[in-house]
């Protein structure tokens, strides 16, 4: 039998809790090595789309199905595929994070020798190697999350569905389950991760979904949405000893389209803006110009997140 | 399925350990027992019966909701491991603790001579039938109300009131053969009692069968309604 290049797949998922939406008419699919980040504002639907993934919550209406498998008919088959982690999941405040992790370990199928030696990995991994012993309910809440990720990954699963996994993390630990998930990506599984973090999903992800009110109001790659929305980036130079006219002739050169803002001001416009900016210097260096300042603006991922919301909300 | 119950089974008495609740588990039916003793030991095989149900309450009123509270339940959910498997284990760490705090009655029942007789080595060794079945009649009620209801208040609520129900009304009622009313010739409860008198206070053992079968039937009843109406989706 040939494996699903597909790692998630859904179709018109849907969620109601009585009269309230969960999530409304969701499709998308995702490819193996994939992270796919999921943004939307409180309420939106993030964690019931994983609760969905899991299995946890039954949809009201559509199908979902993950590494090729129906999330409605919860085999054992997904469920050692696939390591969750969420508000619906927790550990065990009387065992040790070592006891957790080798009794998941051990749950999850692995013999005993490889369960312990999992559980090492992922101690060492995340960097809980002085609270092994330490019962987890004792935890600080932060050291207590990273017990929880460790949980979700210590039987290697293939695809992984996080919910909001770096929230009460310090950001070394935050980055060290980013670091995770990118090589787990590169190992090609796969990484559902949800977050209100922007730059999150700006560092690692390879695509994202934006949920409001439980529908997708976007899905595409976080640059190329930034760019689309919030439109291309901007730097805008002075210079004397030249005007701004003399610059035009280069920057045609170089398909950057720019316009004059004022004698000796302009504002140059490109997607790889900061890529042309030191060929720009030096051209205006060798036609006997200098620079008096240089300001840029990239666009923001925020920005067009906020658009976007905000349009909707219209 | 039965080393993933056994694991489960394993994980449940290192928590209680940890959660010092064993200890309560284990030394409180002694203690209640020893007590009892000295008020009045006329209705013995009761408060025998009674010592283990009380021992056994949290396992049955508490230790499935409180799992369900943590959400470690649904990470088991979420895990390959079958729902036979849960109650399974939490079945079986009840009958280890079980054998424990039974040990620990039958030296002191042994102690005040009330195993005598040519018999007396079997009657020991037969009690542990009544011991164990009591706790898991008792287990048993509490997991099925745990199934039944997410609340926590209301399942501990529900599950202890229908513990008590069998057990406290039946334990008023002096143990004679002909003198069982047709519900209690019913209750499972009930049914120990006789067991243990039998086995502490009689000399001789029959009949003894009967009431096991019986009282197996309760047990397998209830582990299938608990299994039966465990949710898979429980978030």
């Amino acid at each position: 039998m040939t494996e699903p290049l597909k790692a998630i797949e859904t179709s018109g998922l849907t969620k109601n809790y009585g009269k309230a939406i969960g999530i409304n008419d969701v499709s998308f699919t995702m490819a193996k090595g994939e992270i796919l980040g999921v943004l939307g504002p409180s309420g939106s639907g993030k964690t019931t789309l994983i609760g969905l993934l899991a299995g946890i919550i039954g949809p009201s209406k559509g199908s979902a199905s993950v590494a090729g498998l129906d999330v409605s008919k919860k085999t054992k088959s997904l469920s050692s595929r696939i390591g969750v982690v969420s508000d619906f999941v927790g550990i065990y405040d009387d065992l040790s994070v070592e006891g957790n992790l080798t009794f998941f370990a051990k749950i999850y199928g692995l013999k005993p020798s490889v369960a312990k030696e999992r559980a090492d990995d992922v101690i060492s991994l995340l960097e809980l190697d002085g609270y092994r012993r330490a019962l987890c309910g004792k935890l600080p809440r932060g050291l207590r999350k990273r017990a929880l990720v460790a949980a979700a990954i210590v039987h290697e699963p293939e695809i992984l569905l996080f919910d909001e996994p770096t929230a009460e993390l310090d950001p070394h630990a935050a980055t060290l389950v980013r670091n995770y998930a990118s090589s787990v990506a590169h190992s090609g599984r796969s990484v559902v991760w949800t977050t209100n973090v922007l730059s999150e999903v700006e560092g690692i992800c390879s695509r994202m979904l934006i949920l409001a009110s439980g529908r997708v109001v976007a899905d595409d790659n976080p640059q190329r949405f930034t760019r689309g929305i919030a439109g291309s980036g901007y730097v805008d130079i002075t210079v004397s000893g030249i005007r701004a006219e003399n610059i035009a002739d280069v920057l045609e050169a170089m398909n950057v389209s720019w316009r004059a803002t004022g004698e000796n001001e302009i504002r140059m416009t490109a997607e790889n803006v900061s890529e042309i900016l030191d060929r720009v210097v030096t051209s205006i260096g060798r036609m006997g110009g200098s620079i008096l300042s240089i300001e840029g603006k990239n666009p923001k991922l925020e920005d067009a997140y906020l658009q976007v919301l905000g349009e909707v909300r219209k | 399925m039965r080393l993933t119950a056994l694991r489960i089974a394993k994980k449940n008495l290192v928590e209680g350990y940890h959660n010092k609740s064993i200890f309560y588990s284990i030394f409180f039916p002694a203690i209640f027992l020893l007590i009892a003793m000295q008020l009045d030991a006329s209705n013995l095989s009761t408060l025998v019966g009674l010592a283990f149900v009380f021992g056994s309450l949290d396992d049955a009123l508490l230790s499935l909701s409180r799992e369900r509270d943590s959400r470690t339940l649904a990470k088991l959910f979420l895990s390959p491991v079958s729902r036979w498997s849960i109650t399974g284990g939490r079945i079986l760490s009840s009958l280890l603790l079980g054998a424990l705090k039974a040990t620990l009655v039958a030296a002191i029942l042994y102690f005040d001579n009330y195993f005598i007789g040519p018999n007396s080595y079997i009657h020991l060794a037969l009690y542990y039938v009544p011991s164990s079945l009591i706790i898991l009649l008792t287990v048993l009620i509490g997991l099925t109300c745990s199934v039944l209801f997410r609340d926590f208040r209301l399942t501990v609520l529900l599950a202890s009131s229908v513990i008590f129900l069998f057990v406290i009304p039946s334990s008023f009622q002096p143990i004679l053969q002909d003198n069982s009313n047709i519900i209690n010739q019913y209750n499972p409860f009930w049914l120990c009692y006789q067991m243990f008198d039998k086995l502490v206070n009689i000399e001789t053992i029959y009949s003894l069968e009967q009431y096991f079968l019986l009282i197996s039937a309760w047990i397998i009843g209830l582990f299938l309604i608990a299994n039966g109406v465990m949710r898979r989706k429980i978030a």
